[in-house]
């Protein structure tokens, strides 16, 4: 765990956090940040999962000296004022009320933009509440909470794990490569590939499935060793234990460097046909032994994840397909005129090093 | 810092910094300034690696390419192996390895100078372990100019056989940085190594980049307009629907219609768009190195200059900023003529080297009371002309040799009657309407201010002239502080009233009572010191030299009557014989060579041990042996510091050698 940051990037990273996170934080009120129901993976079959964004005192790493990572606007969601336990409580029933007509299986997903095992932002107290309600709902299967690894440990995931008593319990890490030096140098993300490696030993000692979150294209790599790091990294999850991988297209969120770039005519989201080849390559390589996730975000926007406009919907219909199907094959009748132009600009941004913002 | 290692490129041929070379690559020779193929694997055939540059062929079929080098250097924050990169590279076996660089946005000073010193450390690495190889290396442009120095200073320093131009695209668009970029590339690297500017870089933009020191482009920019359906012509790119008919005869706008093009399928449409890309690209390519064969692509980039206000500007400010830079490679003469069209021509850098040793090498011949000052003519050199010899007439008529002649012209500034004949003077054109712009009365103006201050305070100033030159010589008089008196100019210049006008001005005002008669040895004396410097005239053209012309009207120095030197009007210039560059010793223009004897009729780059710096292609130098003996003659092809630093080419071109 890197506590001071020595990365180059971090100073850009701090001006532009410092300047945006008055402009764009907003009063709390009272609700979480979104949530919704989706048709989504679950280990074996098809189901629906109860998606809900806690708004907490924002993730700690965003809010200190280290400055946060590189491409991540989600600090702006939380609120100024900070929700104690109880409002957190609340914010899960009000959520939790719309999944009341979902038959089974049902799968909750806990995100707080941050770590739910931080006791800054989700106190133990709404923590074990809102963990309590969960085991009385017999419908729900599997659970999923988003962390950073620090704040994984033995006591508090034998803790989960006795109250959750038969329900698959997944902790989601954002890895986002098991580059070391991408990871640090590209992304900030404050820590190595080894506290990940801790983290996934303690929730394999305590019974706890892990998932990496695998961010394509990082700011600065060019699109052929994005795809190439991408597929390295989902490799890599699978070797250290991982139970499923979920890529995460980079999109451009707003006060970030990342978005910095992207106005400089310096990054461009990663195309659709850049996503397919590393599902391609990635369930050809690991062939199902791993869940592999696709989520995307704001696909066919000049900020999102797009090829050139025409295709964009037809292929993100595709790629949902791959989730819930874990199968190859439908990725493999995509074509568009426009896949040409993406493997030109892989290569032309060898030789020219610029790129077009399209 | 001549090292064992056999060069790869040879300069055959400058035209200012511009030059046509050799790469001399395993099993071919390529030709530069020169198109080389961005090898896309999906476009072309049979490579697992990523990007292969290969040289263009004339048919984009696969069996003529050759491996030029490797551009998909890795990043090193992915791939930190150098090793393991060194060894994919020597697999590959291309003619130049290149140091892994990967990719760079300007974000913060110090990222910068992060990526920097990895950069460095790569390229140290690449030469400890693969020196004998031939080795590229990426320069990348930034915005902060002390690190982007640095970078080329230490880069340039370890020594490369090619540099990479890189992030050129933050600067296509922004004339200024992309002058001072190149330049400052191009002055501190060694000049027989290779520039490749790579990538969108359209072919209008060629004869300028060239003409900075640039050798070699790709097809990037062709590949990308042939897949937006687009064709390339002169000043930009065209989609095919937007047009009614092909816009060239290339074989490909030769053999297909629009509407035949438009029905084919988006993949063989692609490349027949690229062919004809391709082939424009060439072409321009071609037309340009034969302008640089016959020293033309000055008026090239001029003439490009209107293709683009960025072009426009780009020239203004290397004329402006880098003088020093474009003279040390302009040659000294060409054949034919100097064409100075528009403004972009007053700064060009023949031009401006006249006027500079003009002020420089050249003092009026003493005992002058009186000077003249005329009109310059179209016809050169301008003694020959109509008008000229009727002035001539007028003032013979006060005593051959007794009134000094001068003559004012845009945009040479003031030239003496004995310097008519020398290069440019009787060599250029410009297109005569008599009226001058501020710029051209400015230029003149410095020029004849700087001639006058150079006079005794007595000697009598007489102009004749109208329109801009009147303006500009009056503007000097200003300048100068020092009275001219104007004849009045009624009609023509060289009509009868005004001649008569002169006439009177001559016997009211000339100086004739001290007058010393002046020579034709003075007159050659002073053409001799403007082509080696003040003083050389006086050693190289004694009192009792021979002064005869050949056949072809030359004139020929003879001491002796052994020949010492031979004016030639073609290149309006002095040929020296061994015995003229004896006298001449410590004039400069010194070669030193590395050995004994030369044999052969050429005198090598790697055999020069040091040079005068002054040297400049297409002057007549004097080549020492490593005892300090004149041992021959030549004309240089290079300049001085060039053919010092240069590991291959032809340096001189033998005139002479001393015999034992």
């Amino acid at each position: 765990m890197i506590e001071v940051n020595d990365s180059e990037l971090a100073d850009k990273i701090i001006e532009i956090r410092r300047k945006n996170l008055n402009k764009f934080r907003k009063d709390f009120k009272e609700k979480p940040v979104k949530y919704w129901l989706e048709k989504d993976r679950f280990l074996n079959k098809i189901g629906t999962s109860l998606v809900v964004i806690l708004a907490t005192r924002g993730c700690n790493w965003a809010l200190s000296s280290g400055g946060g990572c590189s491409m991540c606007g989600y600090i702006y969601d939380s609120p100024v004022t900070i929700p104690d336990s109880e409002s957190l409580i609340n914010q899960f029933d009000l959520a939790y009320k719309a999944s009341i007509p979902v038959r089974v299986p049902l799968a909750i997903k806990i995100f707080t933009s941050g770590s739910f095992f931080d006791e800054r932002e989700v106190p133990k107290l709404a923590r074990e509440a809102i963990l309590k309600r969960i085991v009385m709902d017999k419908r729900v299967e599997e659970l999923i909470v988003e962390t950073r690894p620090e704040y994984i440990t033995h006591e508090i995931l034998r803790e989960c794990r006795e109250i959750l008593g038969e329900i698959h319990f997944e902790i989601a890490i954002g890895l986002e490569t098991s580059n070391d030096n991408i990871r640090h140098n590209y992304i900030n993300k404050g820590f190595e590939l080894k506290d990940f490696e801790r983290a996934v030993s303690i929730a394999k000692n305590t019974g706890v499935s892990v998932k990496s979150y695998l961010l394509i294209k990082p700011p600065f790599l060019r699109e052929r060793e994005a795809i190439i790091d991408s597929t390295i990294s989902a490799i890599d999850s699978f070797k250290m234990g991982v139970n499923s991988v979920s890529f995460n297209p980079c999109t451009v969120h707003k006060g970030t460097l990342v978005e910095h770039l992207w106005k400089l005519g310096n990054y461009r989201p990663p195309w659709l046909w850049s996503i397919i080849e590393i599902l391609k390559n990635t369930s050809e390589k690991l062939n199902n032994k791993i869940r592999i996730i696709c989520s995307l975000v704001g696909t066919g926007s000049k900020k999102g994840p797009h090829n050139c406009g025409k295709c964009d919907a037809r292929i993100r219909e595709q790629l949902n397909e791959f989730t819930l199907t874990q199968n190859p094959e439908v990725l493999s009748n995509v074509e568009c005129e426009c896949k040409q132009e993406w493997l030109d600009y892989c290569e032309a941004e060898f030789i020219w090093n610029q790129i077009t913002n399209e | 810092m001549k090292n064992d290692k056999k060069g790869i490129f040879e300069v055959v041929k400058h035209d200012g910094p511009g030059r046509m070379g050799k790469i001399d690559l395993i099993d071919k020779k390529i030709l530069t300034p020169s198109l080389i193929h961005a090898h896309f694997h999906h476009i072309n055939y049979n490579s697992e690696k990523i990007v292969i540059l290969n040289v263009l062929p004339d048919s984009l079929e696969e069996k003529f390419y050759t491996n030029v080098f490797i551009t998909n250097t890795a990043n090193p924050f992915i791939y930190p192996n150098l090793n393991q990169n060194l060894e994919d590279q020597l697999t590959l076996q291309p003619n130049f390895l290149t140091v892994p660089c990967g990719s760079f946005v300007e974000l913060e000073w110090k990222t910068t100078q992060s990526f920097f010193d990895i950069l460095l450390k790569n390229a140290s690495f690449f030469k400890e372990m693969v020196g004998k190889n031939h080795l590229a290396v990426p320069v990348f442009y930034s915005k902060y100019s002390d690190l982007c120095e640095k970078q080329i200073d230490t880069l340039s320093q370890i020594g490369f056989d090619m540099y990479i131009l890189k992030n050129l695209g933050e600067i296509m668009g922004n004339p200024r940085q992309l002058v001072e970029f190149i330049v400052k590339v191009r002055e501190r690297i060694q000049p027989d190594s290779l520039v490749y500017a790579p990538g969108l870089i359209h072919p209008a933009y060629y004869s300028h980049l060239i003409y900075s020191g640039v050798d070699i482009f790709d097809t990037t920019l062709m590949i990308q307009e042939a897949r937006r359906d687009s064709l390339l012509l002169e000043g930009g790119s065209k989609k095919i629907g937007e047009l009614v008919e092909l816009p060239c005869n290339c074989q490909i706008c030769e053999a297909y219609s629009i509407s035949g093009m438009v029905k084919m399928p988006s993949k063989q449409r692609f490349y027949k768009l690229l062919q004809h890309n391709i082939l424009f690209a060439t072409s321009v390519l071609k037309r340009i190195r034969l302008d640089i064969r016959e020293g033309f692509l000055r008026e090239r980039v001029e003439l490009s200059s209107h293709y683009s206000p960025t072009l426009a500007a780009y020239l203004r400010i290397l004329d402006k900023n880098h003088f020093n830079f474009l003279e040390e490679y302009t040659q000294i003469a060409k054949k034919g003529i100097v064409y100075c069209i528009g403004p972009e021509s007053y700064h060009r850098p023949e031009i401006e080297r006249f006027r500079k040793r003009i002020s420089e090498r050249y003092t009026p011949i003493s005992g002058i009371r009186t000077v003249v000052i005329l009109p310059c003519s179209a016809k050169k050199p301008y003694s020959l002309s109509q008008s000229h010899k009727r002035f001539r007439e007028v003032i013979r008529h006060f005593g051959k040799g007794l009134i000094q002649e001068v003559i004012i012209s845009s945009p040479l500034g003031l030239i003496p009657r004995e310097l008519e004949q020398v290069y440019p003077a009787a060599h250029y054109d410009i297109p005569v309407t008599g009226d001058w712009d501020q710029e051209e009365i400015e230029i003149a103006s410095a020029s004849i201010s700087k001639y006058f201050e150079k006079l005794d305070k007595e000697t009598v100033l007489i102009a004749h002239l109208d329109g801009g030159y009147r303006e500009a010589c009056l503007k000097a008089s200003n300048l100068s502080g020092k009275e001219v008196i104007f004849t009045e100019i009624s009609g023509n210049v060289a009509g009868e009233k005004s001649l008569s006008n002169l006439k009177r001005a001559l016997e009211e005002y000339a100086d004739l009572s001290g007058a010393r008669e002046v020579s034709k040895i003075d007159s050659l004396r002073k053409v001799v010191d403007y082509q080696f410097g003040i003083g050389a005239g006086e050693k190289l053209i004694p009192n009792n030299a021979d002064i005869k012309r050949d056949r072809m009207g030359n004139v020929k120095i003879l001491l002796d009557r052994k020949l010492v030197a031979l004016f030639n009007q073609t290149y309006g210039l002095f040929k020296l014989t061994l015995r003229g560059a004896e006298s001449l010793a410590n004039f400069g223009y010194w070669i030193e060579f590395d050995g004994a004897t030369i044999s052969g009729t050429n005198l090598f780059a790697p055999g020069v041990k040091d040079a005068d710096p002054q040297i400049r292609p297409e002057d007549f130098v004097m080549i020492y042996n490593c005892s300090k003996e004149l041992i021959a003659m030549g004309i240089s092809n290079m300049s001085g510091l060039e053919m010092k630093r240069s590991k291959k080419g032809i340096a001189v071109k033998l005139t002479e050698k001393k015999m034992d």
